[in-house]
């Protein structure tokens, strides 16, 4: 078998789109993204930060675009070396305002009334925690369906701001 | 696909003994395939259509069809129900860590084991729950286990927190415990403030703690 060939195969292996149509389904994707992390060499608590990440983006499709996918694939940069890149797609209308949304207690609409906040089923920190948890955030409004696209390394590249 | 088939000039008269030994060798011989699991098999039915000894092989080759049929059924039934029985041990999985029970182990006093993952909906989840829980079951004290849960975005910490200061308000008091080193210095690094919380290293501590200080009075 030659090397090619070898390559082929983990990537094959290594790529899994996901359908979010359902509660059940955001435990399928986290399980998908538990497999693919493990292949790729995460420790255990950067995969339960990606189990978290794919929480949310599941959880986020079901809120807002009623249904959709999640694609997860391992990615080789040549600065950053092996991470995993999951991208969530979805039918519904993209977001009016992404600066707000990521917003932590704010929903797409603005800030969550706390007194609303119970029984919201959400506490409007997705987003947030997607971004804080990623090493690469993007959202793509379109044209076609939304996608947010979020990449994390198995090492972190450092970011501003962030403690050791 | 075994057929036991005789080339041997069945058609060359050589007298009705000879046929029906032959005959009834390859029955046999059938048979004891079929009794070894090969439902491919058949016997040869030749001659007369009519004959008893046609007829019977046409009846033995029914059944082995029959029972084919029957195994084809049940290997498929196997392989739906080992199917079934995965997505069910995952469904169970699943709901063993997309929900939280909250228990009451002593009069007064909830326990809510938290495993699995805490993302944003989670935590908003369990917040509704534990509060409802501690009016409904007039609780004084509510011991949160999160033994297991390595870390916990920023936001849901925070939440967590806040969580435990609603605890407080409601007239219980809320206990953290198997708090990770990671979500320690979470809780740390954000200057959170934890006078509203008591900590216990083990579940197993917090229950002797509030179990027994109930049980004295």
């Amino acid at each position: 078998m030659t090397a090619a060939m070898v390559r082929a195969v983990a990537t094959r292996d290594s790529e899994v789109l996901v359908r979010v149509a359902d509660p059940i389904d955001v435990f399928s994707a986290r399980w998908a993204a538990q497999r693919i992390a493990t292949a790729i060499g995460f420790a255990s608590a950067a995969r339960q930060e990606i189990a978290i990440v794919v929480s949310e983006l599941a959880t986020n499709i079901l809120k807002y675009g009623v249904r959709g996918d999640i694609a997860m694939h391992r990615v080789d940069d040549a600065a950053l070396g092996a991470g995993l890149e999951l991208i969530a797609f979805d039918d519904g209308p993209p977001l009016t305002d992404l600066a707000m949304a990521i917003q932590d207690g704010c929903g797409d609409g603005g800030p969550i009334d706390p007194a609303r906040q119970l029984g919201r089923g959400g506490i409007g920190s997705g987003l947030g925690a997607i971004i804080r948890l990623s090493d690469l955030f993007e959202y793509r409004p379109g044209p076609g369906r939304k996608a947010f696209r979020a990449v994390r390394f198995v090492r972190r590249p450092r970011r501003p701001g962030a403690s050791p | 696909m075994t057929r036991v088939t005789d080339d041997g000039g069945n058609d060359d008269g050589n007298g009705a003994g000879t046929h029906l030994t032959e005959d009834v060798a390859d029955a046999l011989l059938v048979l004891a395939n079929v009794a070894d699991g090969d439902l491919d098999t058949r016997v040869r039915v030749h001659g007369d259509d009519g004959s008893p000894l046609a007829t019977l092989f046409a009846g033995i080759n029914e059944m082995i069809e029959a029972l084919r049929a029957e195994r084809e059924r049940g290997v498929a039934y196997q392989a739906e129900l080992e199917d079934k029985l995965t997505t069910i041990e995952r469904q169970r999985a699943a709901i063993r860590e997309l929900s939280t029970p909250v228990m009451e182990v002593w009069e007064g006093v909830l326990c809510v084991p938290v495993v699995g993952i805490v993302d944003s909906a989670r935590s908003s989840q369990m917040t509704d729950v534990l509060l409802q829980a501690i009016v409904d079951k007039r609780t004084r004290c509510a011991i949160i286990d999160i033994t297991g849960i390595e870390v916990m975005d920023t936001r849901t910490v925070d939440h967590f927190i806040r969580m435990a200061r609603a605890v407080r308000l409601l007239g219980a008091e809320c206990v953290l415990t198997g708090v990770s080193p990671g979500i320690a210095h979470t809780m740390v690094s954000m200057g959170i403030d934890l006078t509203d919380v008591t900590t216990h290293r083990s579940l197993r501590e917090a229950l002797k703690t509030h179990v027994l200080a109930r049980r004295g009075r």
